[in-house]
């Protein structure tokens, strides 16, 4: 009896041992993954997922996306059914969701080797873009890509008539001035969307005068750093830009497409825009069209570091912790950042990224300029504030129009924007985050 | 052939017959149950909400009494929606009905093209807001719009504008869409009504000499009141509730040039995540739209003419 019950256990075993059940990573998988659908699509990332799911033929991935995808997102986030892994794009405040831990920390993920190397995940990323998503020493955000936000010029235009990009305050002024005499607006820009110029104009002159300290200072509610005088400079120029016509009659009123069309037709010759403007535009760009990248002009007299690059991060991509599949989430996100694939976004889609890419590629003419910005910026900055206070965000957005419907004037808008910043800082439900 | 009815049956139909409560309680239960999941639960809930403070984000919601609406009376942006909100009741409300009165008298009078007018006019009802926005954001462009241009080749060049940037033209610019947009409804409205209006009454008015202006005013206006009550509900109830014009065409920005309650309602709880806030202001918003609504049937209350 005891022998027949050791044969049974025996032949149990070595069943198991032959046949193994069929392990949890070969059980199929179907993953929901949501991206933002900005200026360069999703094309890319749909693509990425059928080659994922070759690799890996027990995974499904239902990728979508579209240009307000975060109205969607926000709803499941709070039924605690959110998709796997998602890009959620601007309108997203992916810091409330990590303060009321919606989502995943990935410094563990990090730790491991990165998608075809031997390096750690972390080791891929450019160490100061990584940073950008740490809160309270954990990492919650995979930065894809970045932008450079700067001033685009019709190089076409430009080079008929013999002029350059300025460097200062003051040749964008004369240069306008020449431009104005052609008969062509010298600068258009996004006037319905008014973090366009306050990127292109107003931050930039706010660093120039007063230091990226300044900045820091403004970004962490000190109190008073909005009554810097560097920041009373820096609309002061933008008003006097306007006042000698150098700004497109009207673009207050238009949004980024519009706007951007008066770029691309020639109406305007400048327009400021961050690096996924040739990719948004490219279905619409004249067959002869060129253009350009250049930093905002700086002022003469300035303390700011005149390399100083706006360089908001675009891919933000998050795992919530309610995903069901958050390692297929991960690897999936791991393969989007190898080598090959940031290469092919930076070739194909034009952006600058987070990714260190190694080896000799040839980057789109129209993104050499952007690339040598922001190799040679010292610092690269992001009004992060914007994002983690919404409400000191409208106020500044809302008060350049005004500003620039001159419904107030630039002392005021200080005023304003101090007051919405003194009503966050002392507003206790409103959690706090550090900008270095 | 004969059909025999059971006994029990028979006994049972003259029951309900004679007691068709439960008949009326059954065949009104599936609308009833939708009413009550979709429409009666989330009400209570918005109501329950907005004494919270908390967001989609967060998972608790703190008990904070009547604090959203004290914070609501003190805050200058619910009051510059709300008037935005009375402004598209005053002025695209009046101009829809004056211009829908107007086209629908013209209608009923004339006898050519009465039917390819009618198709016309409703048109814009029937197209898409998405497409009416998009269509009118052409119109306004300052740098290639038709108005500014038209404005232009008259030489008016002076009047041109950022329509939809300016303070002075936003709120406006928006006013003419809905009027454009939502007016073929009231003509359709209207023209009914009058149609119903009894030929021989307009008869013997103009035999006693009644003139077209006195038509206009002592017969057919008192005789199209009960239209006319349901038009101004109407007006003010999606007056109240604009939503998907404001927000489409800029979502009430540049700086709240043409905010309304329903796109501070939605940046409160969609963007700054305030959902107990954006409650509090759907409250206010259903009080307000029951009181004037209260408000105007006591006024045509004892004015309705019948035929």
């Amino acid at each position: 009896m005891r022998n027949r019950a050791f044969i049974i256990s025996l032949f149990i075993l070595i069943s198991i041992a032959l046949f193994p059940f069929p392990s949890f990573s070969e059980e199929k998988i179907e993953m929901e993954i949501a991206s933002f659908q900005g200026g360069f699509g999703i094309d890319f990332f749909v693509e990425c997922a059928r080659e994922f799911e070759k690799l890996h033929p027990n995974v499904k991935i239902n990728l979508w996306g579209n240009p307000r995808v975060w109205e969607q997102l926000l709803p499941r986030f709070a039924a605690g059914t959110p998709p796997d892994a998602t890009w959620p794009g601007w309108g997203m405040n992916n810091w409330d969701l990590i303060v009321n831990n919606h989502l995943l920390p990935l410094d563990s993920y990090l730790e491991e080797k990165a998608y075809g190397s031997d390096r750690k995940w972390r080791d891929i990323f450019i160490p100061a873009l990584l940073n950008k998503g740490i809160y309270k020493g954990k990492c919650y955000i995979i930065p894809f890509n970045f932008n450079a936000f700067g001033i685009w010029y019709n190089k076409k235009i430009f080079q008929e008539h013999g002029w350059s990009p300025p460097k200062t305050y003051d040749e964008l002024l004369s240069l306008c001035e020449k431009i104005k005499k052609e008969g062509i607006a010298p600068l258009t820009f996004t006037g319905r969307y008014p973090a366009y110029p306050l990127r292109g104009f107003v931050y930039p002159w706010m660093i120039s005068a007063g230091g990226y300290d300044l900045f820091i200072r403004i970004g962490n509610l000190e109190d008073g750093a909005w009554n810097h005088t560097a920041c009373l400079k820096a609309l002061r120029s933008v008003m006097e830009m306007k006042k000698r016509g150098y700004f497109q009659a009207g673009c207050i009123g238009m949004n980024h497409t519009e706007s951007q069309m008066e770029f691309l037709v020639g109406r305007a010759a400048m327009i400021p825009c961050g690096t996924w403007l040739h990719s948004e535009m490219k279905n619409l760009l004249p067959p002869d069209f060129e253009m350009e990248f250049f930093i905002p002009p700086v002022f003469a007299d300035g303390i700011g570091d005149p390399t100083a690059l706006g360089a908001p991060i675009d891919g933000e991509w998050i795992v919530a912790t309610k995903s069901k599949h958050q390692r297929e989430a991960i690897d999936f996100l791991k393969y989007l950042s190898s080598q090959e694939k940031a290469k092919k976004f930076l070739l194909e889609k034009g952006s600058l990224m987070t990714i260190k890419i190694s080896g000799d590629f040839d980057p789109p003419e129209y993104l050499k300029e952007a690339i040598k910005a922001a190799d040679q910026a010292k610092i690269t900055y992001n009004p992060d504030f914007e994002s983690w206070y919404p409400s000191l965000s409208t106020e500044i957005v809302n008060s350049f129009s005004d500003l620039y419907n001159e419904v107030i004037t630039p002392e005021e808008y200080i005023q304003r924007v101090e007051k919405a910043s003194k009503k966050v800082r002392e507003d206790k439900n409103i959690p706090k985050f550090v900008m270095e | 052939m004969k059909i025999k009815v059971g006994r029990k049956s028979q006994a049972s139909l003259t029951k309900d017959l004679t007691r068709p409560t439960r008949l009326i309680v059954l065949f009104l239960a599936p609308a009833l149950i939708l009413y009550l999941v979709f429409l009666v639960y989330p009400t209570l809930r918005v109501v329950k909400l907005s004494f919270f403070r908390g967001s989609a984000a967060t998972k608790t919601f703190d008990y904070v009494g009547m604090e959203n609406f004290s914070n609501l009376l003190r805050d200058g942006n619910f009051w510059n929606a709300l008037t935005h909100n009375f402004l598209f009741i005053l002025i695209s409300g009046t101009a829809t009905l004056i211009l829908a009165l107007i086209i629908a008298q013209c209608l009923a009078f004339c006898t050519r093209g009465r039917s390819f007018f009618r198709v016309v006019f409703l048109f814009p009802n029937v197209m898409a807001i998405v497409v009416v926005t998009v269509l009118w954001s052409f119109i306004f462009n300052p740098s290639f719009g038709i108005l500014n241009a038209l404005l232009g080749l008259l030489g008016l060049g002076r009047f041109c504008h950022a329509w939809l940037g300016e303070p002075g033209t936003a709120l406006y610019s928006l006013m003419v869409i809905q009027v454009w947009g939502q007016a073929g409804f009231y003509i359709v409205l209207f023209y009914a009504g009058l149609l119903n209006i009894p030929q021989d009454l307009i008869e013997a008015a103009r035999i006693d000499g009644a003139n077209g202006f006195q038509l206009f005013f002592k017969v057919t206006l008192p005789l199209l009141s009960e239209m006319l009550q349901i038009a101004v509900i109407y007006i003010i109830i999606h007056s109240l509730n604009i939503f998907s014009l404001v927000y489409i065409i800029n979502e009430g920005q540049p700086s709240r040039y043409n905010d309304v309650l329903l796109t501070y309602l939605y940046e409160q709880g969609m963007k700054n995540n305030n959902f107990g806030y954006a409650c509090a202001i759907g409250v206010a918003m259903l009080i307000l739209v029951m009181a004037i609504t209260m408000i105007v049937i006591r006024i045509f209350r004892g004015r309705t003419v019948e035929i």
